[in-house]
């Protein structure tokens, strides 16, 4: 058997993790090894006195200072955070938040998010009104809007027109 | 229900302080106040600072308690928050210069247990033991410090242990026992 052999069953001795017969097994052989005897006591009196080294107790201000830092850490909150840690009949809001995000975004999506994709890439058609008088919306004629491509919105810029409406490019 | 009943498990404990039971709360900081500030204490040897680290611990149970999920042991999830603050420590303070406990002579050892009060009513202390396994101790690497002392010192079981340190139970065993066996080496040989 070797060294790291009898040192696991060391161990497992150490531990208790053996059955009477192996325990009965393990001291005898380890009567044959003076050596390895003397290791196992040194063992043993590691584990004991590790058991019996002193155990401290909490000061008498311990709890005093703990709940001054629980009174800074609820004090120090911003309004969002208070807001977090709302509970409503013992339940966190947090997940309800989490849950409307969710269906936020995907109403969002759908009511919103087809009228948005173009079937041209990134081009989309805006209907500008080329008649609008400049700040006048009184003026403005819904009938006299034009059709044009985003690249022209440059020269639109100058000419002071309105824009109206956005569509898909179709 | 009495919450000092002490068949009352740290799972029911927690459970109740999620709820919003702040009494809960109060009864778990006094069951873990003083195995925290132990624990802690054999990574930093400093009785103020795993005070001051123990309470941190508490306090982060306190704002997290929502993290907490009953499928694991109470006690794995706080001595994991425990070990983190206290290895995050032991690093700040290796880059500082900071004088060990057995530095300390034997006269000023005294007056740190009378003045603090801290050590249990009736323990018998081996001062040498005690310089000598500091010492030892800050010669194993954290990983094997840390399980060392959560057997040894804690007394938690190996299940545990795995859970904290999220190694499978065979990997906490051989961490073990190669602590355990340079520990002898430097103690005894």
């Amino acid at each position: 058997m070797s060294k790291y052999d009898l040192e696991e069953l060391m161990f497992r001795y150490l531990d208790g993790e053996m059955s009477s017969s192996e325990i009965q097994e393990f001291e005898a052989l380890i009567n044959e090894n003076p050596k390895y005897k003397e290791d196992l006591k040194k063992y043993q009196d590691l584990n004991e006195k590790m058991n019996c080294i002193s155990y401290l107790k909490a000061s008498d201000g311990f709890m005093a200072g703990l709940n001054q830092k629980i009174y800074a850490l609820n004090n120090n909150k911003s309004w969002f955070e208070k807001f977090l840690d709302f509970e409503f009949l013992g339940f966190n809001i947090r997940p309800l938040l989490g849950a409307s995000l969710v269906v936020l975004i995907i109403s969002s999506y759908f009511f919103y998010g087809t009228d948005l994709t173009s079937q041209n890439g990134n081009k989309m058609v805006i209907h500008v009104n080329e008649n609008s008088n400049k700040g006048n919306l009184a003026s403005v004629d819904e009938d006299s809007s034009t059709a044009i491509q985003i690249p022209e919105i440059k020269q639109l810029s100058k000419q002071n027109a309105k824009i109206t409406s956005v569509k898909g490019n179709k | 229900m009495n919450i000092n009943n002490n068949q009352i498990t740290d799972e029911d404990l927690i459970l109740q302080f999620q709820n919003g039971d702040e009494i809960a709360f109060n009864a778990i900081c006094e069951r873990y106040r003083d195995k925290l500030i132990n624990f802690i204490f054999r990574f930093i040897y400093d009785v103020s600072e795993a005070e001051d680290l123990a309470q941190d611990t508490l306090l982060k149970v306190y704002q997290n308690k929502h993290s907490y999920k009953s499928i694991a042991k109470f006690s794995t999830w706080i001595y994991t928050i425990a070990g983190n603050l206290a290895k995050t420590r032991l690093r700040q303070k290796k880059t500082r210069k900071t004088t060990p406990m057995s530095h300390i002579g034997k006269d000023d050892f005294d007056i740190i247990q009378t003045i603090s009060g801290n050590i249990e009513e009736g323990t018998k202390v081996d001062e040498e033991f005690e310089n000598a396994l500091e010492n030892a101790l800050d010669k194993l690497s954290l990983d094997f410090r840390l399980v060392i002392i959560l057997r040894q010192v804690q007394g938690l079981p190996y299940e545990d242990i795995s859970k904290i340190i999220s190694m499978p139970i065979g990997t906490v065993k051989s961490r073990i026992n190669r602590a355990r066996k340079k520990l002898k080496e430097l103690l005894y040989d």
